[in-house]
């Protein structure tokens, strides 16, 4: 079992830069959610179809993501 | 890899193809959970899961000697075999099972340049099949708690200026704009940094692919915010994984003596009662003299 059929696309949710990726393994899509500026992985979700796999895995990160607060800062520095 | 102070403390794909019946090899796939590895794995490998096996949820602290005996003798892994750490999210928790490794001083640990992603793009073998491996009767080394800072360590810095803190979180957690990357839960009070650190994220190491920069690019990327390994360096992030990658960089590629990761990072400085924090961006390197005066 080989992963391949690798998609990858930068989407914003709630705010947040990310970029979904889905691919196949074996008879199973696979699709990730990454916060761009962190690094992290966000959702995985997988699915015998990719749309369905990509959009379980949006909605996870759309929840997640919506618990992050960005608070008001003076971002000079040393502020 | 050739020009890393310490080449052999990395492994190629093409390196793993080729030593997958080496029964001297073991490896690890590392994550916080192991729902990727369950999916598909490198054939041969074993998971470890940081949240159960690797992190005392308890006491918040590295595993006691017994439970990272307990684990290595369940992993077949003697102190003569060659563990070859790979994982999700660019090998962040890879690299904190690394650092735990040399804690309690195995002698021979690698990492997989590029993690699962990179194994995964090229379109390389994976399998579900979980093996189990003959178990061993693993001896630990007495803990060296040399590689590792803890809050005094880091309080005497701040006070001091004797070591350089290297932030690693994104700049979005270093101003405190966000108290945690997006989609995690906030684990902190407040956000910010400790003061004086500067913010040079994990990510600058690393290239689109997920292995690590060249050399040269990473001497350079520290170097511009005066990391060149003239002073002790402590290593921080948010709960420590994302610093052991880059202590990992610091020490094995750039061969910087001094370097530790502070595993308490922000979690726990960002709670500490009385700690001071800064906000904001960093204060530019060339600035700094201007700045303290």
């Amino acid at each position: 079992m080989r992963a391949d059929s690798f998609q990858k696309k930068p989407l914003e949710l709630g705010g947040w830069a990310v970029h979904l990726t889905s691919y196949q393994l074996g008879h199973q899509y696979v699709a990730e959610v990454e916060a761009i500026s962190s690094g992290v992985t966000v959702a995985r979700a997988n699915h015998n179809d990719r749309a369905l796999a990509e959009e379980h895995a949006v909605e996870t990160a759309l929840r997640r993501l919506a618990r992050t607060r960005r608070l008001d800062l003076d971002l000079t520095v040393g502020g | 890899m050739s020009n890393y102070a310490h080449p052999e403390t990395l492994v190629s794909s093409d390196w793993v193809i080729q030593h997958l019946s080496d029964p001297k090899i073991r490896l690890v796939e590392v994550d916080v959970e192991n729902n990727a590895y369950d999916q598909g794995h490198i054939p041969g490998a074993i998971a470890w899961s940081w949240q159960r096996q690797l992190s005392d949820q308890l006491r918040r602290d590295v595993i006691p000697r017994d439970h990272f005996e307990l684990l290595l003798s369940q992993s077949g892994i003697t102190p003569d075999t060659t563990v070859v750490l790979y994982g999700d999210n660019n090998n962040w928790f890879a690299a904190w099972a690394f650092w735990q490794l040399k804690i309690y001083g195995h002698k021979d640990v690698r990492l997989l340049n590029g993690g699962r992603k990179k194994w995964l793009s090229e379109g390389r073998e994976l399998s579900t099949e979980v093996p189990v491996y003959q178990q061993t009767s693993y001896q630990a080394q007495k803990p060296d708690y040399s590689i590792r800072a803890l809050l005094p360590d880091v309080q005497r810095a701040v006070s001091s200026g004797a070591a350089e803190l290297v932030d690693v979180r994104s700049p979005q957690e270093f101003t405190g704009e966000i108290l945690a990357p997006p989609g995690l839960p906030e684990t902190a009070q407040r956000g910010g940094h400790i003061p004086g650190a500067r913010s040079i994220p994990w990510g600058k190491a690393a290239s689109e692919d997920g292995t690590f920069k060249s050399f040269d690019e990473l001497k350079t990327i520290y170097a511009s915010e005066g990391i060149d390994g003239s002073k002790p360096v402590i290593a921080y992030c948010r709960i420590g994984e994302r610093s052991s990658y880059s202590w990992f960089v610091l020490k094995y590629l750039l061969g910087y003596n001094n370097i530790v990761n502070y595993d308490g990072s922000w979690t726990e400085w960002g709670n500490l009662v009385g700690a001071p924090i800064e906000r904001g961006l960093a204060v530019p390197v060339g600035a700094l003299a201007a700045h303290a005066g």
